[in-house]
């Protein structure tokens, strides 16, 4: 629950995710479900030698369990809510 | 002085807003400070840097390093978590 | 029929004990004490040492220690567990004694 809801403060953000094959995609977060499948707007790959030439792409739909990581910038992450959510009842 | 009953995923929470070192599947390895958790491993770390070991054409070990301002790392490719040790 | 031991009274019964940790991968071992572990078979170590083998002919390649602080290794990566016997602690207590000697020296 607590990164679905981290998640969910970052549609509309700028957000760089990197694939466990390596590719990184940069675009515009507009959902996040619990199992963090992604829907990405406005989509721009960062290196287009792996991925696949389709620069007409705009949206796409990631399968949570292909990311690998998701890189944002310290403006948006309240790093000191993010630390009290996880001290605070951690469902096991 | 004995511990009471303590869990493996208690260390994270020890180990909030400090340094952390990650073993990650892939011959990946990142340090950074750690902001979140869960019981899946899903971490959030800041001022994080990537280390990539690979081979390269003459079979000699070679390391790449990416930085992050902020980054989220899906807990499935976890292996293990510490504190780092400077060395 | 003797008394069977199941996988949890097993590895409760290795607490505070050095324990090797083999992972599924990476020809890689993790020696340590086991401070604790949960329901999914996650593990807390401490003094640990990650103890690499050849590929090849199975022979240690590397001995690293990781401090005297805790790790926490993810239960997707086990392979097995097993307690350490008293002549692989002295063993190992012994070489790690050889390679002081050859540092001072």
């Amino acid at each position: 629950m607590l990164f679905l809801s981290f998640f969910k403060t970052l549609v509309d953000r700028e957000i760089t995710v990197e694939l466990k094959n390596g590719v990184e995609i940069t675009g515009t977060l507009k959902t996040a479900d619990q199992y963090f499948n992604l829907k990405l707007d406005n989509v721009k790959c960062k290196n287009e030698d792996k991925f696949p030439h389709l620069s007409s792409v705009k949206s796409i739909f990631l399968r949570g369990s292909t990311v690998r990581y998701v890189h944002l910038s310290k403006g948006d992450v309240d790093t000191n809510l993010l630390q009290d959510a996880s001290r605070r009842g951690k469902l096991h | 002085m004995s511990d009471s009953k303590s869990e493996p995923l208690d260390l994270f929470k020890v180990l909030l807003d400090e340094k952390v070192h990650v073993k990650l599947r892939g011959a990946r390895e990142i340090t950074g400070r750690l902001h979140a958790y869960d019981s899946h491993c899903n971490i959030v770390l800041s001022d994080a840097v990537e280390t990539i070991y690979d081979t390269d054409a003459n079979d000699q070990l070679i390391s790449t390093q990416k930085k992050s301002e902020v980054i989220f790392v899906r807990g499935d490719s976890v292996i293990l978590v510490s504190s780092p040790n400077d060395v | 029929m003797d008394q069977v031991t199941n996988p949890k009274p097993f590895v409760k019964s290795l607490l505070n004990k050095r324990i090797s940790v083999r992972l599924k991968f990476n020809n890689t071992t993790y020696e340590g004490l086991l401070e604790s572990s949960d329901n999914y078979f996650n593990l807390s170590l401490s003094n640990v040492t990650e103890v690499t083998y050849n590929e090849t002919d199975g022979e240690v390649k590397e001995r690293v220690s990781l401090g005297d602080g805790k790790v926490f290794i993810r239960c997707n990566n086990v392979l097995y567990i097993r307690q350490l016997s008293d002549e692989e602690l002295k063993a190992i207590q012994q070489q790690e004694l050889d390679e002081g000697d050859v540092k001072d020296q």
